[in-house]
């Protein structure tokens, strides 16, 4: 416990720097940002009158979580995909899990930390407008929930980036996480027999998602706001923020376990792991194929399986594959000549 | 005590160590030998806790070295260390005493004065050697009951050797350490290692004290009045043999005595007993097991 505390006090000092230039970027973009927003006068047609758009910027503080969703996960735990580095951490008096949560937790910090001193930031800025332009009621709200879906992103980038043993298959398998689930439910779609293939997926994308709560809130907040939808009246919306908040605990609970029983000598090694490569691309590969299943797109499915070759090449650095990947490869020739 | 205890490990398909079985007793310099993959860093990277065993158990005193209290005990100086673009020896030494908080300043100060090491300097600044410096500074100050040292003479001067042979020395007879070290510089483990290891085809192939390793072998050089070749030695228990024209070098299995006998019965008009180290001893050895050419 005493090397967790010296560990987490020692890893936040030698943090200072990087958490001091992430919040003052992110302060002085969202000042900037929202000094420049003037209030627009707009007409209405269906209610037959102009009002004010009075924005709320509210999509600052949210645009800069999601970005640092993506960012600080890299930023905090890059140190453990070269062995040089843990040479010396896993030789020290720490756990390995204590030392992967003191990462995490260091992550958080910097997460809500820049987030929450945006949306402060924007606020002030709101305030400062006077009284009768903004409801602030439901920015409380707002800010809690784009918090719990940061968390949620956060753990979920987290798992998805220790399951690779370098830097930057990490970064792969985070991008190819970010929009696997709107290919999923293009091809469930396909399959369904609803052509309207991206119909319901765009908050299959986390970050999306949050961008969408945004939007709704944004309607609540701006008093004058022709639109009043809220963001809970949505049955996809409420079904989507359900399921990425429960993947990101289980991402949370899933990189607890796993993270102490990592094998060093596994690092900057192919990334192998079953949530990594091995899966994404017959995943990306299969439903990319299913979603254009139309004769007219045989370009399409060209492109796919040139695509997911040159996955495999990523996957195994060069020109070495493996029998599997030749199998999912043939597959999908397979599959091209039963489909046409 | 060190304990290991049928230890196997394989790096991906290939088997490094295989059911490696040895006993160190405390306040021992224990020199670990062998060519390049032999797995003579592994072995020091299971020890350090670093790897978990595929198989098989270490043990320090009946604790594994898999439990972070059991690392409080070892310091690892591997073979490249870890520092960062920003990091000086002042703040190296802040980060280590995060984990070692009974690290000793005057001792690091003392032995960064010593090597004429800038404390405020960056340590990505400093040579392969200045760096090495630092680093052994940091392990003696650290005053570690084990430590395990990965070609720690690399990059050293002469001097800088000399005076970390000395500190480790010291720690050793204040009876507080043992220490571990494996590296390529066979001439520098031989006076100050009290035993040593050879790790070959992923088993420890030779073990035991480098004075007697050493003594097994002599090394003779000839002169004949006329030209000879190899089959007058033919009977002898070469280890190597050097012929040139008239002259010869000869290593021998055995005692020197009696093997200085059976080459005077030869009747070479000149012959002489050359010393034999460590490492020329280690090169007859893997040579006879086929290792090298």
């Amino acid at each position: 416990m005493t090397s967790f505390k010296s560990y987490f006090k020692s890893h936040l000092k030698a943090n200072i720097r990087p958490l001091i230039y992430i919040l003052a970027t992110v302060l002085v973009l969202t000042f900037l940002i929202g000094v420049e927003n003037q209030p627009t006068s707009r007409y209405d047609f269906e209610l037959q009158q102009y009002y004010q758009d009075y924005k709320s910027t509210l999509n600052t503080p949210v645009i800069f979580l999601c970005i640092l969703t993506y960012v600080v996960p890299v930023m905090e735990f890059s140190f453990f995909k070269k062995r040089i580095n843990l040479d010396c951490a896993y030789s020290m008096p720490i756990s390995r899990v204590a030392m992967g949560t003191v990462h995490y937790l260091t992550g958080l910090i910097t997460l809500f930390g820049a987030f929450t001193a945006s949306y402060l930031v924007n606020f002030a800025l709101l305030l400062s407008r006077g009284p009768g332009y903004f409801n602030f009621k439901p920015m409380a709200e707002h800010y809690l929930l784009a918090l719990l879906l940061g968390f949620a992103i956060y753990s979920l980038m987290v798992f998805i980036f220790n399951e690779a043993n370098t830097k930057g298959d990490g970064i792969w398998f985070m991008i190819l996480y970010t929009f696997v689930l709107i290919l999923v439910m293009g091809a469930i779609n396909r399959i369904i027999g609803d052509y309207n293939i991206f119909s319901s997926g765009t908050s299959s994308i986390p970050v999306a998602l949050i961008i969408s709560m945004t939007s709704n809130y944004k309607y609540l907040v701006e008093i004058d706001s022709a639109q009043r939808a809220t963001f809970w009246s949505s049955p996809e919306y409420v079904s989507w923020f359900i399921f990425w908040v429960v993947a990101g605990i289980a991402s949370a609970v899933g990189f607890f376990l796993t993270f102490g029983k990592r094998r060093m000598e596994r690092t900057e090694e192919i990334s192998d792991s079953f949530f990594g490569f091995r899966t994404l691309i017959p995943i990306y590969a299969f439903t990319g194929m299913i979603t254009f299943r139309v004769s007219e797109m045989i370009i399409f499915w060209v492109i796919i399986e040139l695509l997911a070759l040159l996955g495999y090449t990523i996957y195994r650095r060069g020109f070495h594959y493996k029998k599997s990947d030749f199998i999912i490869l043939a597959s999908l020739i397979i599959f091209l000549f039963i489909e046409i | 005590m060190i304990e290991i205890t049928n230890l196997s490990h394989s790096l991906g398909a290939k088997t490094v160590l295989r059911k490696i079985n040895l006993e160190i007793p405390d306040n021992t310099i224990l020199g670990i030998v062998g060519i390049n993959g032999a797995g003579k860093s592994t072995l020091l990277r299971l020890l350090a806790g670093v790897y978990l065993p595929d198989s098989g158990y270490i043990r320090y005193d009946d604790r594994s070295p898999a439990d972070a209290e059991t690392r409080k005990d070892i310091f690892f100086l591997p073979d490249d260390p870890y520092y960062t673009a920003f990091m000086t020896p002042n703040t190296l030494f802040d980060f280590y005493k995060t984990f070692h908080p009974a690290i000793d300043r005057e001792s690091y100060d003392r032995l960064l004065g010593a090597y004429k090491i800038d404390p405020v300097g960056k340590v990505r600044n400093f040579s392969k050697g200045m760096r090495r410096q630092v680093f052994i500074a940091l392990a003696l100050a650290v005053k570690p009951r084990y430590l395990l040292l990965d070609e720690a003479f690399d990059g050293l001067d002469p001097l800088s050797r000399r005076i970390f042979k000395d500190a480790i020395i010291s720690l050793v007879e204040e009876g507080k350490t043992t220490v571990l070290i494996a590296s390529h510089s066979l001439r520098e483990l031989e006076d100050f290692c009290d035993r040593f290891i050879l790790i070959d085809n992923n088993v420890i192939k030779d073990q035991g004290d480098i004075a007697e390793h050493v003594g097994r072998l002599c090394k003779f050089e000839l002169a004949f009045t006329e030209a000879v070749n190899e089959g007058l030695f033919a009977g002898l228990p070469t280890a190597s043999l050097m012929i040139k024209n008239r002259f010869v070098q000869i290593v021998l299995e055995g005692d020197s005595d009696e093997m200085r006998e059976r080459l005077e019965a030869l009747s070479p008009a000149v012959i002489d007993e050359m010393p034999l180290d460590f490492e020329e001893s280690f090169i007859h050895d893997v040579r006879k097991e086929g290792m090298i050419l």
